[in-house]
Parts: structure tokens; C-alpha cells; sequence
């Protein structure tokens, strides 16, 4: 398997994510104040990393779609 | 007409759409075991996207976790995190499961394990612990809608009538239109249970405190401890400890992932991209949880408390004098969580027995047609003996709940291995999924035991890798063409 720069950067994002919500990467993050859309930074903290992972892997899914379209003439892989 | 009348009707007209759409969806089913577990292998993105937020939003969901924000406050966020990285793999990790099912006609996760490793013994083994791991599941589901009735209407609907009235729909739709009926219902309630959080979530603390915001600045005031993890501990004495916290996360995410009717609902979709698509828009159903643990801290400054801390939502339904209508609504909706959540446990449940057990063990010439009416039969085995187990049984429930969970989680390293260690063997496997379950199920009854109070599911992984390799270079190696189809298979687009 060849190395492949979007797919691995979504990864290190889920992998940057487990430090950042849990001890001690969520520390620095892990406060009341400020409150964003009313919510505490806390929570705000949880709810930025849930919507941040619909864009990180909407733009895996794109990325493959056009990787698939280039490399996909009528005999197959070329890589 | 008393509330309680209202509630009732709302409640069983809710029972009767869910029921109707049941019935119908399996019309387009063909008459075979593949037609039966997996759907032809044909959900759409609507489809699949409400059958994966369903096993997430169970009837736990509903009323568990917003009592522990109630109770524990920011404790509670963990299930964020884990929902968010137990599912997130599932974008790579579910199109090879599909590619392989489509190559090798795979229904269930433990035939896949099974055919990769040429074991009955795994495929036995994995059988045994997903079942011992979905009949309380099921029992708490149905529960947990007992309970949910009973407590709307004011005690007039017993635990036990709630409990069977919810089920035997359940069981219709499952017996007559299997994975079909359990995906077009799952549908159908997640839309319900969606907007009835959503609107509940964002009405109350507008009601009671003037908005989210302020609500949340209240609780910043008078109790600060509730909104910064890691939170409370179980007692709600004392900070929750941020080893027990993290780890938490991590060995439920990795239990999540590995969920056995997780994959099968992978096998049941059209195509790769749709299940791309599912884990894409996945996020948007796990953020159904924010309205729900709103309505929760509501609770906190509230005059008066519920019976425990379970109770929360309904509590604050009913203390705030909304409609008996929307009551209904309410308790339609954590209907539909349990019972989106049971159906699917149902029948992988009876799937799982027949083709990962019987047919291995009992029957190995067990025709199409013979499975299907099997299946069938188990299916309501299954349901009779966890409303036997829900109805009769006080908790200790949860006890072999996580206990089974524990070997669910042990299936990680085996399914990485399955995938991407082709050295791997039959003998590794089996060796560390039962050395991983039993560490996990020693350190579980003896926590004193565990090394610098780790979670004891982390040690189990530990020990369940380290003789995962050990073990399969030490035994002869699978037949290399074998290995290289089956991985093959996992890779090539089709």
C-alpha cells in the first residue's frame, strides 16, 4: 500500500483528538469561561471536535472520489 | 380526558405507525437468508444512516447518560468522545468488511473472523459472546421502555404491559420483514426521537431559565464542579479521576467499533460510498445528545429532585406542565430509542446463533430456506427470554452486561490482525481473545488488582496482543494464497 497524504491526515486527526479529550491534552481546554454559543468551553470543547470531523472526513470522501475518477480508465489502476 | 388517557393514546398510535412501517418494509426482501440478515446488501444512505445513529441512541442514551450529567455533570461528555472515535474508524474499516461480505457472501462479523482465520472454534467463541452480550442488552432496552410508560402515566401502565406492548412490535416487524423492517422503522423513529429532543432540548431551559446561555451561567455560579471534566465519581461526592475518565473513552470507543451488529449493518449497505457517506454525516445524529444532556442541567437548579438520577427527563417533562400531548410525544420518543436500539440486537442476536453456531456445530447442511425459518425462531426465543430477564430480574444485569462487552472489546486486535497482519493464525487468535477476556474478566471482579488502576479492559488489549503474536509465530502460518485472497477481497474496489 502506497502512502496516501489526505487519508493519513484524517487519521492523525482522530489520533490529535484522543489526546485532546482526554488527560492531559483536554486540560488546557477544560474550562467554563469563555462560553461560546452558550455553551460552557467545556462542552463547546466536545462539540467543535464532533463538527470539525464531518469536514476532515467529507474531505477524505472527496479526495478518494477524484483519486478514483483520475486513476480509474477503462483498464484499471494505473499506479 | 385525564393526562394519563392522552399520554396512553399518543403512545399507542406512535406503537401502530411503528408497526405499519415495520410490516410493509419487507415486502422488497428476496425469500433468502441474505434478503433476511443483510438486506440484499442494498440500504441506502437514508437507511444507513439512522440504523448506525440508532445502535448509538438506545434507550441508555435517553435516560443513562442524561442522568449522569444531571448527576455527574461533565462526566457525562465522555460518551462525545467515544461516540465520535468508536464510529469514526468505521469510514475505513467498514468498506473492506463490505468488499470481503460481497466476495465471500459474509452476513455476520463472526464468519467473516472465522472464514480469514479457517476456525469454527472462533466463529463458536464470538457467537457465544455476542449473545451473552445482547440478551441483557435487550432486557435492559425493554426496561428502560417499561419504565419510561409507567413513569408518564402515572403509574397506570405497569412496567411489565409497557415492556411487552413495545416489544411485541418489535418482534412483528422483526420476525416478518427482518433487517428491512428493522432499518425503514429505525427511520422512522429516528426522525421522531430527533426533532422531539431538539425541540424539548431547546424549549425547556428557554422555558425555566430564559435560554441555554443563561441557564449554563446559572449553573457556573452555583455549581462550577459540574461543567469541567473529568466531573463527579459515581457517588457524586467527589472529582472523577482523569486516568478512570480517559480510559473510559478509549476502551468504549474501541467496544463500539468492534459491535457485532455494527458490521452486519455493514454488510447490509449498497456500497462502499454509502457507508463513507454514513460515517461522514455521523456527527450530525451524535450531536442529538446535546438537547437531551440540556434538559438534564435544567434538572441541577430545579426545585425538586427525581426518585434517581435516571428519571431526570421525565421528570422534567412532567414537573413543567407542557401538554399531555407532548408528554406522549416524549414517551413515544424514548420508546423509540429503546426499541430501535432492541430490534436490531434482536436479530443479530438470532442471526448470529444460526449462522455462527448451529450451522457450524448442530446442522452443517441446514438449507437456505431452513436458516431463514430458524433464524425466525430463535428470534423469538431471544425475546421471550429477555423480557423473561427484564420483567423478573433486580439489575446485576449491567454486571454481565460489561462483562460481555469486555470480550467484545477483545475483538480488536483479531479483526487489525484479520486485515493487516497476514501472518496471523487460527491458534493466535482464539488463544488471545479468551486469554483478553478472562484478564478482563479477573481484573473486573478484582479491581485491586490492576496495575496502576487502569481500565481493565486496556489490560485485557495489552495481554490479548501480546499473545496474539506470540502464539501465531509460533504455529504454522495459513495457507499463503488463502490469506492473500482474503486481503485482496478486503482492498479492490468492486
Amino acid at each position: 500500500m502506497q502512502f496516501r497524504l489526505v487519508p493519513t491526515l484524517a487519521i492523525c486527526f482522530y489520533l490529535a483528538m484522543v489526546l485532546f479529550v482526554t488527560y492531559p491534552g483536554y486540560h488546557p481546554f477544560n474550562h467554563i469561561r469563555p462560553f461560546v454559543f452558550g455553551l460552557p468551553f467545556s462542552l463547546f470543547w466536545q462539540v467543535l471536535w464532533i463538527t470539525s470531523s464531518i469536514f476532515v472526513l467529507t474531505g477524505v470522501f472527496f479526495w478518494e472520489k477524484r483519486r478514483a475518477e483520475r486513476s480509474a480508465p477503462p483498464d484499471g489502476e494505473r499506479e | 380526558m385525564e393526562r394519563w388517557v392522552t399520554v396512553t393514546l399518543v403512545t399507542a398510535g406512535y406503537l401502530a405507525l411503528s408497526l405499519l412501517v415495520g410490516w410493509i418494509s419487507g415486502r422488497r426482501a428476496s425469500d433468502t437468508v441474505t434478503g433476511y440478515v443483510a438486506g440484499d446488501r442494498g440500504f441506502g444512505l437514508l437507511v444507513m444512516y439512522f440504523v448506525t445513529g440508532a445502535m448509538m441512541f438506545s434507550a441508555f442514551a435517553f435516560l443513562g447518560t442524561p442522568g449522569w450529567a444531571y448527576s455527574r455533570g461533565a462526566a457525562a461528555f465522555y460518551v462525545f468522545s467515544y461516540g465520535l472515535l468508536g464510529f469514526a474508524p468505521w469510514y475505513f474499516l467498514g468498506p473492506m468488511v463490505a468488499r470481503v461480505g460481497r466476495v465471500y457472501g459474509h452476513v455476520t462479523q463472526a464468519e467473516l473472523l472465522s472464514h480469514r482465520f479457517q476456525s469454527t472454534t472462533l466463529s463458536v467463541l464470538i457467537a457465544i459472546v455476542s449473545i451473552i452480550a445482547f440478551v441483557p442488552y435487550i432486557a435492559l432496552q425493554m426496561k428502560g421502555a417499561g419504565i419510561v410508560f409507567n413513569a408518564v402515566t402515572d403509574g397506570n401502565v405497569p412496567i411489565w404491559v409497557g415492556a411487552l406492548a413495545a416489544y411485541a412490535v418489535v418482534l412483528l416487524y422483526v420476525l416478518k420483514s427482518g433487517v428491512l423492517g428493522v432499518g425503514w422503522t429505525n427511520t422512522f423513529q429516528g426522525i421522531f426521537m430527533l426533532i422531539i429532543a431538539w425541540v424539548l432540548g431547546l424549549w425547556l431551559p428557554n422555558h425555566l431559565y430564559g435560554g441555554v446561555g443563561a441557564m449554563f451561567e446559572r449553573i457556573a455560579e452555583l455549581r462550577p464542579e459540574l461543567l469541567t471534566a473529568p466531573g463527579l465519581d459515581a457517588n457524586a461526592t467527589g472529582s472523577w479521576g482523569w486516568g478512570a475518565y480517559s480510559s473510559a473513552i478509549l476502551v468504549s470507543a474501541i467496544g463500539v467499533t468492534m459491535w457485532p451488529h455494527l458490521f452486519m449493518k455493514g454488510f447490509a449497505a449498497k456500497d462502499d460510498e454509502t457507508i463513507k457517506l454514513t460515517m461522514v454525516l455521523y456527527p450530525t445524529f451524535l450531536l442529538f445528545l446535546l438537547p437531551l444532556y440540556f434538559i438534564a442541567f435544567a434538572g441541577v437548579l430545579f426545585e425538586s429532585k427525581p426518585p434517581s438520577a435516571d428519571f431526570i427527563l421525565p421528570h422534567m417533562i412532567l414537573s413543567t406542565n407542557v401538554a399531555p400531548v407532548v408528554v406522549g410525544l416524549f414517551c413515544a420518543g424514548a420508546l423509540a430509542a429503546s426499541m430501535s436500539t432492541g430490534d436490531a440486537m434482536l436479530h443479530a442476536s438470532a442471526s448470529i446463533y444460526v449462522q455462527d453456531m448451529h450451522r457450524r456445530v448442530f446442522d452443517r447442511k441446514l438449507s437456505d430456506h431452513g436458516r431463514r425459518r430458524l433464524i425466525r425462531i430463535v428470534a423469538v426465543i431471544v425475546g421471550v427470554a429477555s423480557y423473561y430477564t427484564a420483567v423478573n430480574t433486580e439489575m446485576s444485569l449491567v454486571a454481565l452486561l460489561l462483562a460481555a462487552y469486555g470480550a467484545i472489546v477483545q475483538l480488536a486486535p483479531i479483526t487489525a490482525a484479520a486485515f493487516f497482519w497476514k501472518r496471523a493464525t487460527a491458534a493466535g487468535a482464539v488463544t488471545g481473545l479468551v486469554l483478553g477476556s478472562l484478564v478482563t474478566l479477573l481484573l473486573f471482579q478484582f479491581p485491586q488488582l490492576r496495575p496502576f488502576g487502569l481500565h481493565e479492559g486496556i489490560v485485557g488489549l495489552a495481554t490479548n496482543c501480546l499473545a496474539l503474536v506470540v502464539v501465531s509465530l509460533a504455529t504454522r502460518p495459513l495457507e499463503g494464497q488463502h490469506v492473500d485472497s482474503f486481503i485482496d477481497a478486503s482492498r479492490s474496489a468492486v
